[in-house]
């Protein structure tokens, strides 16, 4: 599913953000990706969504060795990997069911599907009577649940999501992880980044962990895979 | 029912205002410069067509007699490339001087010279210089008009005209162009966030490239229409105030149907320019991300 090969990664002329990155992730795991800020967990998902390419090393995503793969290819690629976004990224001009909606008109899904699947979709995230509404009219958690169903809609095979519980507490992000775990049990590969400790002590499952570029892999109880 | 594609918020940057502004003036300038050059060409053909065949040779009044008339029309007509020389009557002659002299001229007592038409072969017919020789033995005052002169002038002042109307038309079209180019880039500068959303969710270059076309496609429709309209009521004033003043180089030619198809053209080519400009800028621009 997802094999990195001494990855580098560095911005410019600055100093390597990722180094010498070497592991795998199996198709349907479900791992938490942690680490303190500025370790370069968000670069480490943007490699994986591929907003960027690794200043050396290989990534294989998905069956394809991401360097070898021409810019042409790269959509079909991206529409199997859904990623709820730190700060969401939502189109404020969009309602909540179009937000949703995107990823299947990208895919030129037809438009009746796409009305059943997202109405279904926002009424399972608890918005089903806000399917109208503006992304400036909902709260911060409204829109984090508008960014997961965005995320999800398209069923991708892989799950990528940078701090989905950073703005709610922690009954309500345990409630987000069971989302994402009810998703995984369908044979998505889940990958979410958090540095909320007690999330990571309560939940069974594998850590990468991320500290000043360097990775580890644990198990749940913090040791060393 | 297709859902209208609206993921970029064109209705909130400058280019929607800007854009169908530059069209509608790229087309109502264009408008103008094609019907000069148009006009100024079909005029020059149709002098070429009608005054380089003929001929007009004047003998002042009371310096020949009939015979010596009827010896110049031997001579013409015997003359290689001159295909018919016609003495025109006192009536013919007045109503010539009718601009000067007006209708009522049965009164007037002027003495009007003797003028002879000639229609010559242009193909056969080239020594103009030595048809006159001929002419003087036989009256020395005689005064032989070649309008091929004047009208060889004529036509060189007026292939200028054109040449900078076409000048003036290339340089509109060029202008157009990277105006639409700078506005393309202001509105993909402006929507770059939503567009490296898009490309992240699978989207393809050609998915973008449809966003920004549809949307340059309407207005410049817009431009279009109203740039021609305002244009082809400037023409058909020109047209109306050239008639009256009997400005024939303008009324006549403006007016035929051909021109108005080729005119039509304009505003068509400025929608496909201004569409073919945006989807390359578009997608050499989006080639260029990630």
């Amino acid at each position: 599913m997802l094999r990195f090969e001494n990855v580098g990664m560095r911005y410019g002329i600055g100093p390597e953000v990722l180094r010498d990155l070497n592991f795998s992730l199996d198709e349907g795991s479900f791992n938490f990706l942690t680490g303190p800020s500025g370790a370069g967990k968000t670069t480490l998902l943007k490699l994986m969504y591929l907003a960027l390419r690794p200043t050396r090393g290989l990534v294989h995503l998905l069956g394809h060795d991401i360097a070898l793969t021409p810019r042409s290819e790269l959509p079909m690629i991206r529409r199997q990997i859904g990623v709820v976004f730190q700060e969401f990224r939502l189109i404020p001009h969009l309602s909540a069911f179009d937000n949703v909606a995107l990823p299947l008109r990208i895919s030129k899904e037809r438009e009746d599907v796409i009305e059943k699947h997202v109405k279904e979709l926002l009424m399972w995230v608890g918005l089903g009577n806000q399917i109208l509404a503006k992304p400036a009219t909902l709260s911060g958690g409204q829109q984090q649940r508008i960014a997961i169903a965005r995320a999800i809609i398209a069923k991708p095979r892989l799950l990528l999501a940078d701090e989905p519980t950073g703005n709610v507490d922690d009954n309500i992000a345990l409630r987000l992880i069971h989302l994402f775990e009810e998703l995984n049990k369908t044979g998505t590969t889940v990958i979410i980044a958090t540095h909320n400790q007690k999330l990571l002590e309560k939940l069974d499952h594998p850590v990468i962990k991320l500290t000043n570029g360097e990775l580890q892999i644990l198990n749940n109880n913090s040791n060393i895979l | 029912m297709k859902q209208l594609r609206k993921e970029l918020p064109f209705d909130t940057d400058e280019v929607g205002r800007f854009l169908p502004w530059i069209i509608f003036f790229m087309v109502f300038l264009g408008l103008l410069a094609l019907a000069i050059t148009l006009s100024v060409s079909e005029s020059i053909n149709g002098w070429n067509k009608n005054l380089s065949s003929h001929i007009t040779i004047q003998v002042p009044p009371e310096t020949a007699s009939s015979n010596d008339l009827q010896k110049v029309i031997t001579v013409l007509k015997s003359t290689k490339g001159i295909k018919k020389a016609q003495l025109l009557d006192s009536s013919t002659k007045l109503t010539l001087m009718e601009p000067w002299l007006g209708k009522r001229t049965e009164n007037i007592s002027v003495l009007l010279p003797e003028v002879i038409d000639v229609e010559t072969d242009r193909n056969k017919f080239e020594n103009i210089s030595e048809l006159k020789l001929k002419l003087k033995k036989v009256i020395p005052e005689i005064i032989v008009d070649d309008h091929r002169e004047w009208l060889m002038r004529l036509i060189s002042a007026s292939e200028k005209i054109k040449a900078i109307s076409v000048a003036v038309l290339i340089l509109i079209g060029v202008i157009s162009v990277i105006s639409v180019m700078f506005a393309t880039k202001t509105g993909l500068a402006v929507h770059t966030p939503i567009i490296n959303l898009l490309h992240l969710m699978g989207a393809k270059d050609t998915y973008i490239v449809n966003l920004f076309q549809l949307r340059v496609l309407y207005l410049a429709i817009i431009g279009s229409l109203i740039g021609s309209v305002s244009a082809f009521i400037v023409l058909y004033i020109f047209k109306t105030i050239a008639h009256d003043i009997e400005l024939s180089i303008y009324s006549e030619s403006i007016g035929s149907l051909n021109n108005w198809f080729v005119l039509i053209l304009v505003p068509l080519m400025a929608i496909v320019v201004s569409v073919v400009t945006t989807r390359r800028v578009v997608f050499r621009t989006l080639a260029r991300m990630p």
